[in-house]
């Protein structure tokens, strides 16, 4: 576990100097997508629900990233999207169009499926952080969504 | 400090956010925003392949179209903007618009940096994704070679699909051949690690996530985008197996 939890933080330093990210916000990313991928295998040892791991692991990813983005006055988007990376359901849709090609049609509705259902609970987990975050930040209301009319 | 400067300025900060992989709303925000510290009411509406922006002041409205083409993922550039538009006012027009032409100009890592990233992090993913450590080291060249193959042919502002076609088979012939000479313990693995760099799920996260938020237009943007590399990826490495397996090579 400890060797994946590396290598997680080894493929989100990659993806950060893909990404141009600089200086201490690489670090900080590559830190958070090391915690995520903790927090997703740790999750799949207490359960046996993947849709929960992935959910549990983008709240703790959402949470450590808002957090490190006021640190370091940035953006969210530059510590979240590549924290992000470890468990994007990349492979997923790479087999779900694989087993399409292959007209295996069972295999593909069920990669598919499952697929789906990681990108929702990956969203809905960051989601739910942003807008709890919005809803701390008050008296902060959006003053710069008034409209021309 | 003319209406139309304002438009210029305030439209240019939101196309190179979007340009850059920000997101809708944040190009929007900072539209808004740039407008606001200039005393003009503003309204725009950002998509992922174009903005519109309509400013207000004085009995005068003008509005601009945009028109996005290439879109990379530079989060450095979204940084910077952001803290420019945050202080705006420290800045006249001019001075802003010069300032957003520098942050433009700022240099990606450097092409050497950038193979070396590519190739750990695909040999990363063969690891995460279940692989030996023979894998990792198998990988290493797969990853780097996807990146040359897409750094060549940036330069010729290819169609997207045509490149991840070429990408799929081109990472699945080396792990085939790697497996050949014993250089690798497990072909998908590494096909799936080296793919992870042009695999799109992230886009397909962030669509349901601007769905969720209520952004239908940009959220079905990128999901069909995301199906559409998928396939491409997929027709690629299909094609390239079924040669392989075929014995042909």
């Amino acid at each position: 576990m400890f060797i994946q939890i590396l290598f997680a933080v080894l493929a989100t330093f990659g993806f950060g100097i893909i990404f141009n990210i600089r200086r201490e916000k690489l670090i900080f990313s590559a830190l958070v997508g090391g915690i995520s991928w903790g927090t997703y295998l740790f999750c799949l040892e207490l359960s046996t629900s993947i849709i929960l791991a992935y959910f549990a692991s983008s709240v703790v990813l959402t949470i450590c990233s808002e957090i490190f983005a006021r640190l370091l006055k940035t953006p969210v988007t530059s510590i979240l999207i590549s924290g992000l990376i470890p468990l994007v359901p990349g492979s997923g849709i790479y087999y779900t169009m694989f087993y399409i090609l292959e007209k295996n049609m069972e295999q593909a509705i069920y990669k598919g499926t499952e697929t789906l259902f990681i990108a929702v609970a990956l969203s809905f987990g960051i989601v739910v952080v942003s807008s709890l975050v919005r809803i701390i930040k008050t008296g902060q209301t959006n003053r710069y969504s008034r409209n021309i009319s | 400090m003319t209406l139309n400067k304002i438009l210029k300025i305030s439209a240019y900060a939101g196309k190179m956010i979007l340009e850059n992989g920000g997101e809708t709303y944040r190009s929007e925000d900072i539209v808004t925003r740039i407008c606001d510290t200039h005393g003009a009411t503003s309204d725009c509406f950002a998509t992922l392949s174009g903005i519109i922006v309509a400013v207000a002041k004085d009995d005068k409205t003008l509005s601009t179209v945009i028109r996005i083409k290439s879109r990379t993922v530079n989060l450095e550039k979204v940084h910077q903007i952001n803290d420019l538009a945050r202080d705006a006012k420290n800045y006249n027009c001019d001075e802003f618009m010069e300032k957003l032409k520098s942050i433009d100009g700022t240099p990606r890592y450097s092409i050497l940096f950038n193979l070396l990233a590519h190739a750990v992090t695909a040999a990363s993913f063969a690891i995460l994704f279940g692989g030996t450590l023979k894998d990792f080291w198998g990988t290493l060249p797969i990853g780097a070679a996807v990146y040359l193959l897409s750094y060549s042919f940036s330069k010729y502002e290819l169609n997207g699909i045509f490149v991840n076609t070429l990408g799929g088979a081109f990472s699945a012939f080396l792990a085939y051949y790697f497996f050949s000479i014993e250089f690798i313990d497990n072909i998908d693995k590494a096909i799936i690690g080296s793919l992870m760099l042009l695999v799109p799920g992230l886009a397909l996260t962030n669509g349901i996530r601007d769905i969720i938020a209520g952004d239908y237009m940009t959220g079905m943007a990128r999901g069909t985008e995301a199906l559409l590399v998928a396939t491409s990826l997929a027709v690629g490495t299909g094609a390239a197996i079924s040669l392989c397996l075929g014995g042909k090579f």
